[in-house]
């Protein structure tokens, strides 16, 4: 690697500045066990700037962490590299490291040489090694060139919002409340209660789910810091955490909220009925009506698909006149510190699983209703009777995994029926002695406390247990009565087992609603739709957005204690903002060179605010001001970096120079058989670490660089990877409705088009140029995608790459030009060419002390009052005020 | 199919709707032979379910009979249309007995109407005849009462049998209003109204011509729909208000009144008292403004009667 000092190949700004650290992390294994650290450490020395590197068996222990602040202190060392996991993982730890240390936390780079090198290339040994080094180098290029920035403070709303009214957003917003939070439960039917509510008794223990719960929601009604917006559905969300702006439909019930006693007059003289979704569809409720006996709140709503005004609900309030037809859908909006998302799960139809006959044999039911059938509080008061006759059942059969882990449905465990339907068998074992009941299971699950135990009690009761997924299920036409077949596989024969009735296990799906309300929220929702939680072991309850929250079976199917217990995790997670007064964010906002806008010159340009999903750019056009960005309302996402023209912005810790430095790194040595690949560090990132964690092999000839967002990528750095030689370039984002920043990968993706038809006039191939969108979830596409990357460069061949590159480097030169507008990559660009360096420090520095590496504060607002109108036009008015007083006042 | 989800049926004698849950059973039957596409169905429905299927017409002739169809996703069970189609082709049942919701609940009025027959006046040598006569078949004799019996769930109170009775039946219908026949506006040849007429009002007479007897006419409107001259409307909004909400609908009105050879206007239905929003709404459909506003109009005097109860002396004219 000796050839890449030679060619002084961008690594190093005033590399007598630098003492650069770096360590390697075996990962116990998981690392060492395919990329050699020695050779890693050796390399790294080489590397300007480093002034010492060192391996060690977990960096991220105590001893590990240790070692890098010992050496911070022992040899000055003012930038640090970890060549270990992800940036998702680990660069808090070290970031928090170095900074117990004394530096500034933001003179970090983490090199992911597990996800992305020994997880995935662990049949070739030395390609990964080789990987590694060049990661390493990308780390220690762009470390050269960050500089110190301050944590951003932002005042927090001391205020709540759970969304979903289960059990598991009832014990969220208790315990909120409890630490006198101001707390806005939303709950999108006329009631909180969930589906707990909907259950007879709870397993192991048996007792009354409604009897259990009642009080908790009664609790919620009367707390005065919670706040019920039932019958109310969010629409809008933006801010940041500690900061968000919810915008809530309060759908009209046609009931006053005040006026109504929940007395029931009016259901008594209502003519309409229709089928209670409460109870299933089993019994009906009136067109005028509260789901439940134990509604809270105990106000009655008007179902306007079912009523027909013939207004003697009116005449039957009488003088409480609490009936109000003149009601219309009303927006409120909040201000609000954190949310939590609580909306649970909605059973699957298994309509779909024709061979079951669900929906077509009266009395194959569901086990929820099954669950209303038992209940006392049903609408048969608990007398257990089958659909076709009204008869109680003298055998019934129930059904296990229907639509959970079927790879034609669902792949996954719905986790908790095997326990309901054991305790729905043990519950009419109760009642009904005499009955003989059969489960058809694949495996029974008993993962809780005493659930093991249940089971057993189960099967000394006399309840059959058959492993063997059924068949089919045919009725008898005649008597209704229901035959199932199935392989017992225990002893490998067929079973065809005549039985009364049947109860179906239906998978859980995720709420109806739970993908809209991400894209409402930025919350990615995986492949089956239930919400992402940050990190799967260790931010269980977090999302990839801050200030947002998960608890209960949002997040994945759970039982009644797990769900409370993530409710009450949220809680707490959520008053971790909440109790703190202000919350540090990221300053890796992006900042706009006034002498270098446009618009500082009489310009009209208007590209910066038109980009910013945020409407965080002050933007004059016309007025001779520069344009500038409201810190407090960047998210940091550098799509108007990438777009501005003039290259008059900058991201900070994602700098131009920053990138285009790492660019020459890992293309520095043989960059015709290379993919560079530009990726978000949110779904693309996280999708390649789901690569990584998954160990789907794919060829070690890629390199990523990551940005916060795809919209930060520039066409520059795309041409600049080719004008250097790349063999492939991948721009990868999140999916269109996934975006971590609204449409900053829309914006990438038209940018990228653009330039893809640019470079093929050029002579690119086309398949030498994509541009993808790639889920947190989705490892095996991300594996895929880079192996059919790797095809194209095989099957064209380094010599037509070669050929390819060559004939359009003038071009790509020439259009390359005016990247050296920025400072700090004219800089670097000289470095590399070994151009003389004259006057450009200065130059850096003036573009520095300019506000590239300055800290990101709150300055006040600049605008004279004179020009207040122009002010508001560009909505300012909203970001002065979460900036305070100090902004408002002005001038 | 979920629990509780509405399940059509359709077959060329009839549709029937069911929504079963384990509690309640309901059912909707439209018998499509007794159906004859008047609209006034699909006027009735206050969820727009009942849709009106147009009849076919070949060379004056009809060939298809106007019918209706219905939406099961709309359908609420409610009941309206039951009471007010005129030739009793709709059935409401309730848990596998006839039972019509809205009335049920005093939200919806029975209308008056009735067939009776006094034994004592009639012309026994007719016997024979009147049964014959009835266009609906309604009518037979009972061999132990020794008298005629009417089955009042299907009777279409068309008066057939009161003048061929002599008068022996006795019939009250439920709506009062017009029908006139403008012949010369006819298209030549067409009878196609009299191929749907249920009560023969309109028939072929002995000279061969279409003619009128308008004393049969139940108002029903079948006729129009069939007509190969339609009535054009234009919709116009009606404001009204009602429990503190204003509504604007649009309702229908004819525009080609003086082209159209057969007329049929309702003006008012003989009904047992309600005070129900959904009946009004009904009324301001079925009868344009009128009926509805007569409707509206009683509710007023009532409530000028109790103010006038107040006064001194009201005693004097509020005697009968």
């Amino acid at each position: 690697m000796a050839e890449i000092k030679e060619k002084g190949n961008g690594h190093g700004r005033e590399t007598e500045d630098l003492r650069i650290g770096v360590y390697v992390c075996h990962c116990g294994s998981n690392i060492a066990s395919v990329v050699t650290p020695s050779e890693v450490v050796e390399y790294a020395k080489t590397l300007p700037g480093v002034v010492i590197a060192k391996e060690h068996r977990y960096m991220c222990s105590d001893p590990g962490q240790a070692l890098i602040q010992q050496d911070i202190k022992e040899f000055g060392l003012n930038r640090v590299v970890v060549a270990a996991c992800s940036v998702a993982m680990h660069e808090p730890t070290f970031r928090a490291c170095i900074s117990d240390a004394g530096l500034n936390p933001f003179m970090f780079e983490m090199a992911n040489i597990r996800e992305h090198s020994s997880w995935v290339h662990s049949h070739e040994k030395a390609a990964a090694t080789h990987k590694a080094k060049e990661i390493v180098a990308s780390a220690v290029a762009k470390v050269s060139y960050v500089r110190p920035l301050d944590m951003f403070e932002v005042p927090v709303t001391r205020r709540a919002m759970i969304i979903g009214g289960g059990i598991a957003g009832i014990s969220a917003a208790l315990d909120l409340a409890d630490m006198k939070i101001d707390t806005y439960l939303v709950e999108k039917t006329p009631t909180i209660g969930g589906r707990m509510a909907q259950l007879d008794k709870t397993f192991p223990t048996m007792d009354c789910s409604i009897c259990i719960e009642a009080p908790k929601m009664v609790d919620v009604g009367k707390n005065p810091y919670i706040h019920l917006l039932t019958y109310s559905e969010v629409k809008e969300v933006s801010g940041y955490i500690g900061n968000f702006k919810v915008k809530v439909e309060r759908k009209p019930r046609y009931v006053s909220l005040d006026k109504c006693t929940g007395c029931g007059l009016c259901e008594e003289v209502c003519p309409i009925s229709v089928p209670n979704e409460f109870e299933e569809g089993l019994g009906p409720r009136k067109a005028i009506y509260v789901p439940m006996a134990q509604a809270v709140p105990s106000i009655y709503t008007i179902d306007m698909d079912a009523c027909i005004r013939c207004y003697k609900c009116v005449e039957a309030c009488g003088s409480l006149s609490a009936i109000d037809f003149a009601q219309e859908p009303e927006i409120v909006e909040l201000d609000i510190g954190a949310i939590i998302v609580a909306t649970g799960y909605d059973t699957w139809n298994p309509e779909a699983i024709e061979e079951y006959g669900f929906g077509v044999y009266e009395n194959v039911t569901t086990m929820m209703e099954i669950e209303r059938l038992h209940c006392a509080g049903g609408p048969t008061v608990g007398e257990f009777v089958r659909p076709s006759d009204g008869k109680v059942p003298e055998t019934l059969a129930l059904i296990q995994c229907v639509g959970s882990r079927d790879k034609r449905y669902h792949e996954y465990c719905s986790g908790f029926c095997c326990m309901y339907t054991i305790k729905n068998a043990m519950l009419l074992k109760w009642l009904y002695p005499e009955m003989d009941i059969t489960i058809f299971r694949i495996d029974i699950r008993t993962p809780g406390k005493t659930y093991e135990e249940f089971y057993e009690r189960a099967r000394e009761a006399g309840i059959h247990f058959i492993q063997g997924r059924p068949s089919e299920i045919i009725e008898d036409p005649a008597t209704k009565n229901l035959t199932v077949h199935a392989e017992n596989i225990a002893t490998g024969q067929h079973v065809a087992l005549e039985v009364e009735m049947v109860g179906l296990a239906n998978a859980a799906i995720p709420s109806d609603g739970a993908v809209d309300l991400g894209r409402v929220l930025t919350v990615p929702n995986d492949t089956h739709g239930w919400f992402l939680e940050s990190h799967p072991k260790l931010k269980p309850l977090d999302t990839p957005t801050e200030g947002i929250y998960l608890a209960g079976s949002a997040q994945g199917p759970k039982d009644i204690p797990a769900s409370v217990a993530q409710g009450s995790g949220a809680a707490g997670r959520a008053s971790r903002v909440l109790n703190a007064g202000t919350w540090e964010i990221d300053p890796i906002v992006a900042y706009v060179d006034p002498e270098r806008c446009i618009n500082s010159k009489g310009g009209k340009c208007t590209i910066c605010a038109q980009a910013c999903p945020y409407g965080a750019v002050i933007n004059l056009p016309g007025t001779g001001e520069a344009s500038r960005i409201v810190p407090a309302k960047c998210h940091g996402c550098g799509t108007c970096v990438a777009e501005c023209p003039q290259n008059a912005i900058t991201q900070h810790h994602f700098t131009d120079g920053q990138i285009v430095a790492q660019i020459h790194a890992l293309l520095a040595d043989e960059p015709e058989t290379k993919v560079l690949a530009f990726i978000c560090r949110w779904c693309s990132g996280m999708g390649a670490d789901n690569a990584g964690v998954s160990h789907f092999e794919y060829p070690a000839n890629t390199r990523n660089i990551l940005v916060m967002c795809a919209g930060r990528v520039d066409r520059d750095f795309v041409m600049e990877a080719f004008r250097l030689g790349a063999g492939a370039v991948l721009v990868s984002g999140c999916h269109p409705q996934d975006c971590h920043y609204i449409e900053g990968r829309n914006h990438a993706e038209d940018r990228m088009e653009k330039l893809a038809g640019q470079l093929e006039k050029l002579g690119i191939s086309p398949g030498r140029f994509r541009v993808e969108s790639v889920s947190a979830t989705e490892g095996a596409k991300w594996a895929r995608i880079m192996r059919d990357l790797n095809e194209v460069i095989q099957d064209l061949g380094v010599a037509a790459i070669e050929a390819e590159n060559e004939a359009a480097r003038p071009q790509l030169t020439k259009r390359l030009r005016r990247m050296r507008e920025v400072p700090e990559v004219d800089y670097l660009l000289r470095l590399v060419e070994s151009a003389p360096l004259r006057d450009l420090p200065s130059q850096t520095q003036r573009a520095f002390d300019a506000g590239i590496g300055k800290k990101v504060v709150q300055e006040p607002c600049a605008t004279v009052p004179a020009e207040a109108d122009a002010c508001k036009a560009c909505a300012i008015a909203e970001a002065c005020e979460t900036l305070g007083a100090a902004t408002k006042g002005g001038a | 199919m979920k629990r509780g989800e509405t399940v059509k049926t359709k077959t060329d004698a009839e549709i029937v709707l069911d929504r079963k849950m384990v509690t309640l059973h309901n059912r909707m039957v439209w018998d499509l032979e007794r159906c004859i596409g008047c609209q006034i169905g699909p006027l009735t429905c206050p969820k727009d379910a009942i849709t009106h299927v147009p009849g076919v017409v070949e060379n004056g002739h009809l060939v298809k009979r106007a019918s209706a169809d219905i939406d099961p996703e709309k359908c609420i069970f409610c009941g309206m249309c039951a009471v007010m189609c005129p030739t009793n082709a709709i059935t409401a049942w309730v848990d596998g007995k006839v039972e019509v919701p809205v009335q049920k609940f005093e939200a919806f009025p029975t209308l008056v109407e009735s067939t009776k027959f006094a034994g004592a006046l009639f012309d026994w040598e007719r016997r024979d005849f009147v049964i014959d006569n009835c266009p609906t078949n309604v009518i037979s004799f009972d061999e132990e009462k020794e008298t005629l019996v009417v089955d009042q769930q299907h009777c279409i109170r068309c008066r057939q049998c009161e003048v061929a009775s002599d008068g022996a039946f006795q019939v009250v219908q439920p709506w009062e209003g017009t029908v006139e026949l403008f012949r010369e506006k006819c298209v030549e040849g067409c009878t196609a109204c009299a191929d749907i007429c249920p009560t023969r009002a309109l028939h072929i007479a002995e000279n061969g011509e279409l003619a009128l007897a308008d004393y049969y006419c139940i108002k029903c409107g079948a006729c129009m729909q069939v007509c190969p001259i339609k009535a054009t409307t234009e919709t116009y909004d009606i404001t009204f208000e009602s429990h503190g909400v204003t509504y604007t609908r649009a309702h229908e009105r004819i525009t080609n009144r003086a082209e159209l050879p057969i007329v049929v206007d309702r003006w008012r239905v003989k009904h047992t008292p309600v005070e129900s929003g959904a009946w009004v709404q009904a009324l301001m459909r079925l009868a344009d403004d009128k009926a509805g506003m007569v409707e509206i109009d009683r509710k007023r005097a009532l409530r000028r009667k109790d103010l006038l109860k107040a006064l001194k002396g009201a005693s004097l004219f509020l005697e009968e």
